[in-house]
């Protein structure tokens, strides 16, 4: 099957596909233009991809300039072959971002030089808010920041990539279901609490899980971790204290709120193992992007003008 | 953008299912259809000018003007109403979220207007277009979609790789422009707009969707 796509692509498209980076996603070079390129093979157009292409031709696009953002990883054009084999499939291109993820970033270098520097993370925390502040400009919510979202290039440029769960906000009262986020252990307080409303504090506290999870020297553990909403909902009240009156005044109001619901301080040492990395505007920034309060937490563009950013 | 169906089409083709579909479980659509009536009449002095436009800009040449003229023939003649209320009774049926059937619509009306599409795919009662454009719908906003065996069950001549190539070819047409539904537009002017006595008919549809 792979030899008869492969050569049909090469006839109708000038693609050759050049190796394999993971299943139905393939490196290949566009003939014409010598450009390296990624390929997404789709058997069926779904649900979710024909979601992504949505967002980013209509509703982020930019006027027949495929390239939207620099830090948006860019979907050059859907190519398909026309019905002359029975397994006709839809084949998304995009740009290349040299297969690497900040996921597995930290694992390719191995060794000494495994730790992140102050100087990347900020870098790529500053590039990655850009391109959300694009985003939710356009009432765009990504709803899936994870590492292994975001890729970085040869030139250290991070783009944002994986626009399957992104929800378009149309009516403001548009509701959102834990199931549609694609990482559960970023799943905000609010959201566990029973809170369904669709807003941009939801990315913004995925951003500080982000932050959190480049700054430990492991990286593959997240900051906060359950398998169930009431574990996880432990997990953050336990690390981050109970959320009191003063701190979150709607607290209360949550609908799955209890009044015996554990009350546990606020403890500050394992946040406080990243400083030595972040330094302390590092942990001051941190602090604010996981605020319990939605509304009182940092929106992505006040979040750029933080001093952490400054320096 | 074309609307779903107009007033005049809904009573000429009997366009409302029988109550006896309707169990109660699913909005009823007639409940809508004064309301998008007024929605139609604000918007008609624009229309025209739209249409104009249209022609003026993309027609360079008389046989692109006739061609289009032709496709708006279609539009507003009996075969695509007899379509359309076949769908409404496979919705009701198919118990689907009501978005699902005026973005179905939607992407119908607008399809058939690029003028891409072969037309033996829509004309004669074909539903070959109608089923796509409800497949893609379905994808869209339902949570499971529908199957495309059950769409094309009892539907002899059509199989399933014809949906799935039109089915892209429809998304190129349109350039993967699913879009907003009118739908929506009165989502949105019913959460702006405040909700006090003077607007009882809109509190009315608010509360019926």
């Amino acid at each position: 099957m792979a030899v008869s796509w492969t050569t049909m692509l090469r006839k109708h498209h000038g693609i050759l596909i050049n190796s394999e980076i993971c299943k139905s996603i393939f490196k290949a070079i566009h003939q014409s233009s010598q450009q390296i390129i990624c390929v997404k093979s789709l058997p069926i157009l779904s649900s979710s991809s024909l979601n992504e292409v949505y967002i980013l031709r209509t509703v982020l696009s930019n006027h027949n300039n495929h390239n939207i953002h620099p830090n948006i990883l860019s979907l050059l054009s859907i190519k398909y072959l026309p019905s002359l084999s029975i397994k006709n499939s839809t084949y998304f291109i995009f740009d290349y971002a040299d297969n690497r993820d900040l996921a597995s970033h930290g694992l390719l270098y191995g060794g000494t030089e495994k730790q992140l520097t102050n100087e990347q993370i900020r870098t790529y925390l500053y590039q990655l808010l850009s391109a959300i502040i694009y985003c939710h400009d356009r009432l765009v919510y990504h709803c899936a920041l994870e590492l292994k979202h975001l890729l970085i290039t040869r030139t250290g440029q991070l783009k944002l990539s994986n626009f399957e769960y992104a929800k378009h906000a149309v009516w403001r009262a548009m509701t959102i279901d834990i199931r549609d986020l694609s990482c559960f252990s970023q799943c905000p307080p609010e959201l566990l609490l029973g809170d369904r409303t669709l807003r941009d504090s939801l990315d913004m506290w995925s951003v500080g899980c982000v932050f959190a999870q480049l700054c430990s020297s492991t990286q593959i553990e997240s900051l906060f971790r359950g398998d169930h909403q009431i574990e996880l909902l432990f997990c953050i009240f336990s690390m981050m204290g109970t959320p009191t009156d003063d701190i979150w005044p709607l607290f209360r109001k949550q609908p799955y709120f209890n009044v015996d619901f554990p009350r546990w301080p606020r403890r500050n040492d394992q946040l406080y193992d990243l400083t030595k990395v972040i330094g302390a505007e590092g942990l001051d920034f941190l602090k604010c992007l996981l605020i319990y309060d939605p509304k009182q937490r940092l929106t992505a563009r006040t979040a750029l003008q933080h001093q952490y950013f400054n320096r | 953008r074309i609307k779903p169906a107009s007033m005049d089409q809904c009573n000429q083709g009997q366009l409302l299912p029988d109550e006896s579909i309707d169990n109660g479980n699913n909005t009823r659509p007639h409940e809508l259809i004064p309301y998008l009536l007024q929605l139609e009449n604000s918007l008609m002095p624009v229309l025209p000018i739209i249409k104009q436009k249209k022609k003026l800009t993309k027609a360079g040449t008389v046989v692109y003007q006739r061609r289009f003229q032709v496709l708006l023939d279609y539009l507003y003649g009996p075969q695509r109403c007899s379509q359309i209320s076949e769908l409404i009774r496979l919705h009701l049926r198919s118990r689907l979220v009501l978005n699902t059937l005026f973005l179905t619509v939607n992407l119908f009306d607008r399809a058939i207007l690029t003028g891409q599409l072969p037309r033996e795919c829509y004309s004669d009662g074909n539903p070959h277009l109608l089923l796509t454009c409800l497949l893609i719908a379905g994808k869209f906003e339902e949570v499971e979609w529908p199957s495309i065996s059950s769409l094309i069950a009892n539907r002899e001549p059509l199989k399933a790789s014809d949906i799935k190539s039109l089915e892209i070819v429809v998304l190129q047409a349109l350039s993967f422009d699913i879009g907003l539904t009118v739908l929506d537009f009165v989502y949105r002017y019913c959460e702006i707009s405040p909700m006090d006595r003077s607007n009882d008919d809109l509190r009315l549809l608010f509360f019926i969707l």
